[in-house]
């Protein structure tokens, strides 16, 4: 119980320090007052907003399937949003409605299409078994993917590179549409969110098996498919905004796992705070990383950031891992 | 609580797996489920939970039929042991028995005192009281079997289903389960179980219903149970019938091997 005081404390500190912190951090020839408002602090939001959608339903991804290694993007929600968002790069619909570009709201279109194609099929198969819906959405996932190479192939230059860009995930937003286009995905993934700490206690539950959650008096089939659309909802929200931002949705759960254990209640407001801390860090890095190593004014997306500190992460925890370690 | 199954049938990939069972759990009763593996006695178990479909056939529980009511209900009846646990990633023994009390929470109302009264009680009648901040992962399998009884017993149903609570336990372990189900039967709880060891019905005086390829093959005082030569047509094994002088528990059967 202490250590998980402590760690719930730290976490609060860490992410007051980055909301004031992270901000400041940058070159560039403007004044920092203007860079702050038009630049920085719209991202800062983004990033914390990002964040937390992704490792929460990162989280509940990994209770529905019961694997730690499962990641909010695995059943192609990200796919789905990818393909559209290659689809209106390559025929160039462009246009704004309100705040929210085409381009965004396709993206949101497509992740959602494919939630509910995934679900149609993991239906048909009766029961909506955990093992339908991964296989399900991976298959989806994998179809995005092969179409969108194919996209990429018979798209000029400047049209393959933007659509490349946009699948390394970043959290650049600009301004007065950048602050009303996150208003939507807000209300998402706080409705997302909200369900997720609804759901807690049934999360608890799937992680003993299906039939031992039944037996408990849990509804499981609503249960899982509460799960999913919760978290895929969030996802899609998140994604269609900022494109796939790769390994929050796992780093961060396992890092909360470890410090506040697997109960589902406590995790929820562990992965909101970790996230909210993990994506803006990553992000303030990626954006200076080129000018503190060459001084260079070139900024990295998020995305290549977290892809590479992801993949080093679970390098590392393979390499560390003891017998006894429940995590991985 | 009673539970009366009316022709069940259950099928699994187009295969009748359990064919026109009926039966009558009556308030208190004790039912080992027997048979060679691959009889249905597991699917029959889950179907009586409502957890499968039918195929056929109806289970009503205090007269209703068990597709009316929802599983929150059905679990503040009847508790579930399962065979085998599928995962359970870092959990404390408490937080695992906690989970026996969801049926009469809810998924936000917070626990308070009944709930923790139910679930230390399950700890000591599990004898885990000393293991309950220990992960899951660090008991050995007699202790981790005792966790997920507790949770069962935590529910406080006043049916408890188990299968094949004592299989791949030591003779300790075997033992204090044992007793274990005897306590919840003295305090007038209906058990239905499912068994390998037929002489664990002998033990628990139960009634026998012997499944063999879907179909009820057997059912009536284990006393009638035990005759070599209809266990024989149920098993397709040779069992030798012996009587204990010692009071109270009169016979065992015993596998008999033929050698050479």
């Amino acid at each position: 119980m202490k250590r998980t005081r402590t760690s719930l404390a730290v976490l609060v500190v860490l992410l007051l320090a980055t909301v004031a912190l992270t901000p400041l951090v940058g070159s560039s020839g403007a004044s920092l007052e203007e860079v702050y408002w038009t630049i920085r602090a719209p991202r800062l939001a983004m990033a914390m907003l990002a964040g937390a959608a992704l490792s929460l339903s990162g989280m509940v991804f990994q209770a529905v399937f019961r694997n730690p290694l499962a990641s909010p993007f695995t059943l192609g929600v990200a796919g789905g949003a990818s393909l559209a968002s290659a689809i209106a790069i390559r025929l160039h619909i462009v246009g704004v409605w309100w705040a929210i570009s085409a381009r965004a709201g396709l993206a949101f279109v497509g992740a959602m299409a494919t939630v509910l194609l995934v679900y149609a099929i993991a239906r048909a198969r009766r029961g909506f078994a955990s093992s339908t819906l991964l296989l399900a959405g991976v298959s989806i996932g994998f179809v995005c993917s092969a179409v969108i190479v194919l996209i990429q192939y018979l798209s000029r230059e400047h049209e393959a590179t933007a659509i490349i860009r946009w699948l390394m995930g970043s959290v650049e937003v600009v301004g007065r549409r950048g602050w009303l286009a996150m208003i939507p995905v807000s209300v998402l993934v706080v409705m997302g969110a909200g369900l997720c700490w609804y759901l807690r206690r049934g999360l608890d539950l799937l992680m003993m098996g299906d039939l031992a959650a039944a037996g408990r008096g849990l509804n499981v089939t609503w249960t899982r498919a509460a799960a999913y659309f919760a978290a895929s909802t969030m996802t899609g929200a998140v994604v269609a905004l900022c494109g796939p931002i790769a390994f929050v949705g796992l780093v961060v759960p396992h890092i909360m796992r470890f410090l506040l254990g697997p109960g589902h209640g406590l995790l929820a407001i562990g992965c909101l705070l970790g996230g909210m801390i993990f994506l803006p860090t990553c992000d303030m890095v990626a954006r200076n990383l080129m000018y503190w190593l060459a001084g260079s004014n070139l900024q990295l997306p998020v995305g290549v950031l977290t892809s590479l500190l992801g993949g080093l992460f679970f390098l590392g925890l393979l390499l560390r891992r003891r017998e006894e370690s429940p995590i991985l | 609580m009673y539970l009366e199954a009316e022709n069940v049938c259950v099928e699994r990939a187009g295969r009748r797996v359990v064919d026109g069972v009926s039966l009558r759990l009556e308030p208190g009763q004790c039912l080992a489920v027997v048979g060679p593996n691959g009889a249905g006695k597991t699917t029959l178990m889950q179907a009586l939970l409502g957890l499968l479909p039918l195929a056929d056939g109806v289970v009503r529980l205090n007269g209703e039929a068990m597709g009316h009511l929802s599983r929150r209900q059905i679990a503040r009846r009847m508790a579930y042991l399962p065979q085998n646990y599928e995962g359970y990633l870092g959990f404390r023994v408490r937080a695992v028995v906690e989970t026996g009390r969801y049926a009469h929470r809810g998924a936000v109302q917070p626990w308070d005192e009944t709930d923790s009264e139910a679930i230390d009680q399950a700890l000591a009648q599990c004898g885990l009281l000393c293991l309950q901040d220990r992960t899951v992962e660090a008991l050995s399998g007699g202790e981790r079997q005792k966790v997920w009884l507790a949770a069962a017993l935590a529910q406080q149903t006043p049916a408890l289903f188990l299968d094949e609570p004592t299989s791949a336990l030591d003779p300790k372990h075997q033992a204090e389960l044992i007793e274990l189900i005897q306590t919840q039967l003295g305090t007038g709880k209906t058990v239905m179980l499912i068994c390998h060891d037929l002489n664990l019905a002998a033990m628990l005086d139960c009634r026998v219903l012997a499944l063999r390829e879907g179909c009820k093959a057997f059912e009536g005082p284990v006393g009638q149970f035990f005759d070599p030569s209809l266990l024989r047509d149920i098993f397709e094994a040779d069992f030798e019938l012996m009587h204990l002088a010692s009071p109270g528990q009169q016979m065992r059967v015993h596998l008999r091997v033929q050698r050479g």
